[in-house]
């Protein structure tokens, strides 16, 4: 299994040492879960519900690392590691925390090579605060963000106030966020080069108390984009119309210089768009185990139309273990504008490239299909004054490109491993 | 439409109907019936760049590794 693990893991770039790590780290936890029998003040109630038996007093210090890891067949590794702290303190009704997150990015995909560019490394730095106070049925929450990069810099913020009603059995929330992105060239001062996105994010929904078993979520969000945010990296192959019926999806990128033109223009995508989507999520509580299924239809004014379900089954298979497997499929149409072989037209010899145009292919129609599994395990009683867990997860992804260049389809694996504490 | 907004309502009313008494809400308690994200920040990161009509992420930005 193990050796399975590492060829798996090289096959996708990630290092040796890296899959053994997780194969030990996977076999300490579980056998640290099932060693260690549970007290008999653990498992006092019908759930693990925490605040019964001892109801919080004063504040709690939390804080959490986390180490995630992304490689794909299209040779994209992701390494990303991350901390959060916060406090909160349940009677009083606040809490406040920040996360610092640090993204590096190194990649050699078919859009990299089909322009004859080498690797490339990035890093991202993102940090994020955020804050809430309510102590009686009125909450509001709050959170800021700063994304920086050679060339983007992204800071947002946000409200989202939300109301207890009838005997807390209705939750109403709403949220407003605003974002701003500063899109630049790596190399290029903002002053020289850049391109603005403002992001206007709005959100309503209600949670309902369906039985004391089961919980319905409902909500519906709309984002307002305005701004140019084609890459300006990305250069768009041109073909003749009557060549680019002969371009078939995942077409090489030697066939594709083969048959395109000498006109490779910058993407343009349009400098506006809406986006809008409802979500339900119902979720039943066991005496074991929890269900959560989630479903979300999205449009936009860029014509996509997607659906994203997701189900999750998390169960105890002990006091302190608790394993979450979890699927999720997305499919999405295409934009509007979306060409698989973008085609030119020529009229008393000028030539006229499509005003829109791209080879984003996440634009494209798709599908992705992510199949993962957590395993948390609590490292100290429940009710100790100081906890602490360790949380794995795994996931595969299945991406299949139903029409674009270069590659058809796309598996990658990410993990993360985190480790948290608490204690008043 | 109007098939939706009917079944909202009866869904309002129908949790309307439902009473659960505060020591009935154990279960609901559980950190596991949480309306949050159960993934984290990495995860969401290659969910925002990797599908197009994810919306209403504010951390989709770059860094993707698409070019």
């Amino acid at each position: 299994m193990q050796r399975a693990a590492a060829a798996a893991t090289d096959r996708l770039g990630l290092p040796r040492l890296l899959a053994r790590a997780l194969f030990a780290l996977a076999c300490a936890i579980s056998i640290s879960a099932f060693a260690k029998p549970a007290s008999a003040g653990e498992g006092a109630g019908s759930s693990a519900t925490p605040s019964a038996g001892a109801p919080p007093t004063g504040a709690t210090v939390e804080a959490s690392a986390e180490l995630s890891t992304y490689a794909d067949t299209d040779n994209v590794t992701v390494v990303a590691p991350n901390a959060r702290a916060g406090i909160r303190d349940d009677a009083e009704g606040w809490a406040v925390g920040a996360r610092y997150l640090v993204d590096v990015v190194s990649a050699a995909s078919v859009d990299i090579v089909s322009t004859a560019s080498s690797r490339w490394r990035e890093i991202r730095h993102a940090v994020s605060i955020d804050g809430a106070y309510g102590p009686g049925d009125l909450r509001g929450a709050g959170s800021a963000s700063v994304s920086v990069e050679p060339d983007y810099l992204s800071i947002s913020g946000g409200l989202s106030p939300s109301w207890k009603l009838d005997d807390d059995h209705v939750t109403l929330a709403v949220s407003y966020a605003l974002g701003h992105d500063t899109i630049g060239r790596a190399g290029t001062p903002f002053s020289v080069f850049h391109r603005t996105l403002v992001r206007h994010q709005m959100a309503a929904g209600a949670s309902f108390v369906l039985s004391p078993s089961s919980v319905l979520w409902l909500g519906a969000d709309v984002v307002v984009e305005r701004g140019d945010q084609s890459k300006p990296y990305r250069y768009v192959p041109m073909f003749d119309a009557q060549v680019a019926p002969q371009v078939p999806p995942g077409a090489h990128v030697a066939l594709v210089n083969a048959l395109r033109r000498d006109e490779r223009p910058l993407e343009q995508l349009p400098t506006e768009r809406e986006r809008y989507a409802a979500t339900g999520r119902w979720l039943h509580r066991s005496r074991w185990a929890t269900l959560r299924i989630e479903e979300r239809l999205y449009m936009d004014s860029w014509g996509q139309l997607a659906t994203t379900t997701e189900g999750r089954y998390a169960m105890d298979l002990s006091e302190r273990t608790t394993l979450s497997p979890d699927v999720r499929l997305h499919l999405q149409s295409g934009a509007s504008f979306w060409q698989r072989a973008p085609t030119v037209t020529e009229t008393d010899g000028a030539v006229m490239i499509p005003r829109l145009r791209t080879g984003d292919r996440e634009l494209g129609p798709l599908a992705i299909l992510t199949v993962g599994m957590d395993l948390r395990v609590a490292l100290t009683q429940r009710l100790a004054a100081v906890r602490t867990a360790f949380v794995v997860r795994a996931a595969g992804m299945h991406t299949s490109f139903i029409d674009a260049l270069f590659i058809s389809q796309r598996q990658a694996i990410f993990t993360a491993m985190a480790f948290e504490g608490a204690f008043q | 439409m109007k098939k939706v907004a009917c079944s909202i309502v009866l869904l309002v009313a129908a949790a309307g109907c439902t009473r659960v008494a505060p020591h009935q809400r154990g279960r609901l308690a559980h950190p596991s019936m949480t309306q949050s994200s159960v993934i984290g920040p990495g995860e969401q990161h290659v969910r925002a760049v990797q599908e197009g009509a994810v919306g209403g992420s504010l951390d989709a930005t770059s860094g993707c590794g698409c070019n």
